[in-house]
């Protein structure tokens, strides 16, 4: 019956240590279906990362309410559920990375909820298997790449077997290689285990991937459709702080200085290139 | 220069002193220390030390690495040895200049304090040598685990010990990083006197404070979300079992200590 993610007019205020408050979230309505990958977009200050923080109860609304797979995120006695149901994986892969061996970090969650050896044994290695990196897992995390610890950090979460991760920027500090696999993993859990996956991102071609976008500015959702909705709104996007991908900036240059006529809703480069391509052999004047 | 710090001096291999159990180790190194001060003849002191030396065989260590562990300890050892033998009264008297002076008594006493101490540090080296950090602080807290009844934080300690460990190599980089961006603003940390040069290294402690205590303070909302609530209902991906290399081990302790505590009870 319900989302896996339900935020109803969801406020978030917070008091820095000059005793002014800030309101980082303001009444924002998000639903997300189970089975969803969703794109949080927005720029630096939005409120994006509050929002990931409500998710699975690190932060509990000052106003509004969250429900995360049908539990009240305010409902301290079932916060273990929430987490269960609900994990986080962040930015920093090294500040969230416990052990000194691959797979003794991927087991840390499973250790906690008490499952039997033998059981964390196969699941470990199952969910080293589907992030790829079980040929590294008795080595020492801090000898890994950014994208590889990265990995190891899913795999820590994909272990506990929740029904949805939500991950805050987690490509931020990785190199354009290390970013591809990540996105990898995302897209074989969501087509494969059928998982809820929230990325909170700001790159335009991570969100384009995913089937809906959000965008969020100063604390109030301003859109939300399928990448193909937002991302022909160039000036809006601009006007947020975002860009729209290339392939769409390049057919709306296009026409507005050969007033080509183009549709401009190409998300990704082949897309564009086909629009080009069949504007070209149509003998473009 | 700071990527050359190892910890803990762990040499991986496969013997059975690699493969014993942890707490077997602790507690055998613990017998053969208790043994080192009990035992005073010489014959029980040589028992002792075929025992450890066969295990630094077994553990195909190198010797040559293994003496290495006593530099820092030369100074100690010389020192306790040179006040045993000035300070023992004896009657035979060897050697006599004003107030100093040798006996046999002095001698004999200078001698044992030294095996002894070269004993004790290698026995104890051989646990750090065949056991890794993880498997070391493991051990400990099954051991101390039953002072949890009388509420000695030992899950707490432990896992605090492992996280040390994990984020060492971690800080290391990020110092080597901080130090880099000083010196390229001009920082000079190999010149100028003591103080000059400790000055100097205020400007890498406190980023490296500072973003030390935001990644505890991630690291610890990652393991919220993990589920970590402390020893609650806790299981482990690695059992600890006693298996046969920890039998055979113990067994080896157990005569040679054995012998050794006899011999010096009979003479």
């Amino acid at each position: 019956m319900s989302e896996m993610i339900r935020a109803d007019s969801l406020t978030y205020r917070y008091t820095d240590l000059s005793h002014t408050t800030h309101v980082a979230l303001d009444g924002v309505n998000l639903h997300i279906p189970y089975g969803q990958f969703a794109a949080i977009l927005g720029r630096n200050g939005s409120g994006k990362s509050t929002f990931a923080r409500h998710c699975n109860a690190i932060a509990l609304p000052s106003g509004g309410q969250v429900w995360v797979d049908g539990i009240d995120t305010m409902d301290a006695d079932r916060l273990w559920d929430i987490r269960r149901a609900c994990s986080m994986v962040f930015q920093n892969p090294d500040n969230q990375i416990v052990a000194t061996v691959v797979e003794e970090d991927v087991a840390f969650g499973l250790e906690n909820m008490g499952i039997a050896p033998r059981e964390i044994r196969r699941r470990v290695d199952e969910a080293l298997k589907l992030v790829g990196m079980y040929d590294y897992r008795m080595h020492a995390p801090h000898l890994l790449s950014g994208g590889q610890k990265q990995r190891v950090a899913i795999a820590g979460v994909l272990a506990m077997q929740p029904k949805c991760i939500v991950l805050d920027e987690p490509t931020a500090m990785l190199d354009p290689k290390g970013r591809a696999d990540v996105m990898r993993v995302l897209h074989a859990l969501h087509e494969k285990q059928h998982m809820t996956i929230v990325l909170i991102t700001h790159h335009m071609d991570e969100a384009v991937q995913a089937e809906r976008v959000a965008v969020l500015e100063n604390g109030h959702l301003v859109l939300d459709g399928t990448p193909r909705e937002i991302f022909v709104q160039t000036k809006r996007l601009h006007s947020l702080g975002l860009a729209a991908p290339q392939s769409v900036q390049l057919l709306e240059a296009l026409n507005e200085n050969l007033h080509a006529g183009l549709e401009t809703d190409a998300l990704t480069v082949e897309e564009c290139a086909d629009r080009l391509e069949a504007w070209l052999k149509g003998g473009y004047r | 220069m700071l990527k050359d710090i190892t910890l803990g001096q762990y040499f991986p291999g496969n013997s059975m002193l690699h493969r014993a159990d942890p707490r077997t180790k602790i507690l055998l190194v613990l017998v053969v220390m208790i043994a080192l001060f009990v035992c005073s003849a010489w014959i029980s002191l040589l028992i002792l030390a075929c025992l450890i030396l066969g295990m630094v065989y077994t553990a195909r260590l190198r010797l040559r690495m293994v003496l290495r562990g006593l530099k820092p300890l030369v100074f100690i050892i010389v020192f306790t040895a040179v006040l045993n033998l000035f300070m023992t009264a004896g009657e035979d008297i060897l050697w006599r200049a004003g107030p100093l002076s040798i006996t046999t008594a002095g001698v004999n006493k200078a001698a044992l304090i030294v095996v002894r101490l070269i004993l004790l540090v290698v026995g104890a080296s051989l646990l750090t040598y065949t056991t890794s950090p993880i498997q070391l602080t493991d051990g400990l807290e099954r051991l101390l685990s039953p002072l949890k009844k009388i509420h000695v934080p030992v899950h707490e300690l432990a896992m605090m010990m492992s996280l040390a460990l994990r984020f060492i190599p971690t800080l290391v980089e990020e110092t080597d990083k901080i130090m880099g961006a000083q010196r390229a603003r001009g920082a000079d940390f190999d010149n100028g006197n003591l103080l000059h040069r400790a000055r100097a290294m205020v400007p890498i402690l406190v980023p490296l404070f500072v973003s030390a205590f935001r990644r505890a303070d991630e690291l610890a909302t990652a393991m919220e979300c993990r589920l970590y609530r402390g020893d609650n209902g806790r299981t482990r991906l690695r059992q600890l079992k006693f298996g046969r290399d920890d039998a055979k081990c113990a067994l080896a302790a157990v005569v040679f200590v054995g012998g050794a505590v006899v011999l010096q009870l009979v003479l």
